[in-house]
């Protein structure tokens, strides 16, 4: 087997674990925290509410 | 003034009335088949009841139509609510109830009669197969159509594992079922020797990663922090564990082929990812767990939220096991045994089973019109018989597993087995009706929750009942997208 084949895997693998980190810089920057911390809240909506207003308008387009 | 848009739990009831129904159908030939084992004379000697030819029946019951209704159901009433829309296209929606109901009809009434692809998870034939390819290519349609109307931009965590278990599971099932049909009923795999074992096992692993996995996964990421009223306890980490879950899962396949003709390097392919799994696996437990932070007391008083806490405990014991498993020279030793059935069946009775039934008592009261289910001690009582029933099931399997395995490998110092098959076999024959005890406590429960729901239901089925309405942000005017009209 050519050893181009132990370089490209290597390759891939860097690539997966830069990926791999680079997501969880990505979701932990602080300009996702309002939206990601109103979105958690979502699922909580569904028991009373009427109509939806205050908290989640920030998500709205 | 702009219509009043209301959401569509037309088709949701329909899919929550399939799911009580078939759970009952599917885990009591789970218990029939499970009592032959112990007890042989069973079968009557007629061929289609026996356990060969029961058993697909018994996993298509259980898996595709008491799990894969409730996936649909469910589906239908997260994607309305956390897009804040109505279901897009009524119609196929619909169609997708029917047919899929039809799928389930036919495979389940061809199987027994030996008219089967031998696919383990995927035996109905090429015609039934074409018909689950167009349901599902129909219910994939009607969920991103959904989405496309959204009017939350974001979309929630819990759409993203649908979506991916709408994806993968029409990519499998396509891959995995090409064939050339002979005649109506019977049909030849495109593929053969290992190539089609290593399809087949890429399919039925993936089967259970994105169908018995994200999907339930979507269901978790929603329901959980409804029922334990608290926020999500990491948004940011569910997006972590997604995106390793479905980048990781593909490739563990053929950890199900150890030891076989399958070449040793993709074996351990199949091992190391296995074990990589364990972090997004253990990861979207963690944070359901933790998402119950500040509300345990709520475990006294809420047997849904306790069908939750055991499915999450039981998903991270299972993938665990699973993970062990897949490590080479413990599968020596569990692979082939009853093992296998324990750890499949902490997965989904554990795991698939308590998430949908405590996903279920959340969902049926907002959609049946009722504050509550009809009766909170039923509920009670049907947690109780289903955590004994899987204890004495998983607990019976696993020294069954272990008890084969090591007679199965006992060499005596002449390098001869030391045990005929029959030896095991009679070993663990008591642990064969224990087992078949536990499952019946857990089909018992499965009549408790079914005349819970057709209680709760009096009001739906009376017609009492009102459609909710989307809670669409003001302004009122000029909406984007427009309200839809309230038709089915």
């Amino acid at each position: 087997m050519s050893p181009l084949w132990g370089h490209l895997s290597g390759v891939i693998t860097v690539i997966l674990l830069l990926s791999f980190i680079g997501t969880w810089i990505w979701v932990w920057s602080a300009r996702h925290k309002r939206k990601y911390d109103a979105l958690a809240r979502l699922p909580m909506d569904d028991e009373a509410h009427s109509n939806a207003n205050g908290r989640d308008e920030e998500m709205h387009p | 003034m702009p219509t009043i848009e209301t959401y569509n739990d037309h088709v949701v009831r329909r899919f929550l009335l399939a799911a009580a129904v078939w759970g009952i159908i599917g885990m009591g030939i789970g218990v029939y088949i499970a009592a032959q084992l112990a007890w042989p004379a069973l079968n009557f000697d007629i061929p289609w009841l026996t356990f060969s030819r029961l058993r697909p029946n018994h996993t298509f019951g259980v898996i595709f139509a008491f799990g894969g209704s409730a996936l649909m159901g469910t589906c239908y009433y997260i994607v309305q609510r956390t897009g804040h829309t109505r279901l897009a296209l009524p119609r196929l929606a619909n169609f997708t109830f029917w047919g899929w109901q039809l799928v389930l009809v036919l495979a389940m009434a061809t199987m027994p009669f030996g008219i089967t692809q031998s696919k383990e998870y995927a035996e109905p034939e090429w015609f039934i197969d074409i018909l689950t390819a167009v349901v599902w290519v129909s219910f994939g349609t009607v969920f991103f159509a959904t989405l496309a109307r959204r009017r939350i931009q974001h979309i929630y965590v819990a759409n993203w594992y649908y979506g991916a278990f709408i994806i993968a599971v029409g990519l499998l099932h396509i891959v995995n079922n090409l064939a050339l049909p002979v005649s109506l009923f019977k049909s030849y795999p495109i593929y053969s020797g290992t190539v089609d074992a290593m399809v087949q096992w890429w399919y039925g692993h993936n089967a259970v990663a994105f169908f018995l996995t994200a999907g339930f996964l979507g269901m978790m990421y929603y329901f959980v922090p409804r029922q334990a009223q608290q926020p999500l306890w990491s948004y940011r980490f569910s997006i972590v564990n997604f995106w390793a879950l479905i980048s990781v899962y593909m490739w563990a396949g053929s950890h199900h082929l150890m030891y076989t003709a399958l070449p040793d390097w993709v074996q351990s392919v199949g091992m190391a990812f296995s074990l990589v799994l364990l972090m997004p696996s253990w990861g979207s437990a963690a944070n359901g767990l933790f998402t119950f932070n500040g509300s345990w007391h709520r475990l006294k008083t809420d047997p849904a939220a306790k069908f939750m806490v055991l499915s999450l405990v039981f998903y991270a014991a299972s993938t665990f096991e699973g993970s062990m498993m897949a490590i080479k020279t413990v599968n020596a030793l569990s692979h082939y045994t009853d093992w296998t059935v324990a750890h499949v069946h902490s997965g989904s009775i554990g795991w698939v089973a308590m998430i949908t039934i405590g996903s279920l008592y959340a969902m049926a009261p907002r959609a049946l019109g009722k504050p509550e289910m009809h009766s909170q001690r039923a509920m009670e009582l049907h947690f109780r018989l289903h955590t004994a029933g899987l204890l004495l099931y998983i607990v019976s399997m696993w020294l069954a597993g272990v008890t084969e395995g090591l007679m199965w490998r006992a060499t005596s110092e002449d390098g001869s087995l030391t045990y005929a098959f029959i030896d095991s076999l009679v070993a663990i024959k008591p642990l064969y009706m224990i087992r078949f005890f536990g499952g019946v406590l857990i089909v018992f429960g499965m009549v408790v929750m079914a005349w819970n729901l057709w209680h709760t239901a009096a009001d739906a089925r009376a017609r009492l009942i009102q459609p909710i309405p989307v809670p669409i942000p003001e302004p009122a005017e000029h909406q984007v997208p427009a309200p839809l009209p309230a038709t089915n």
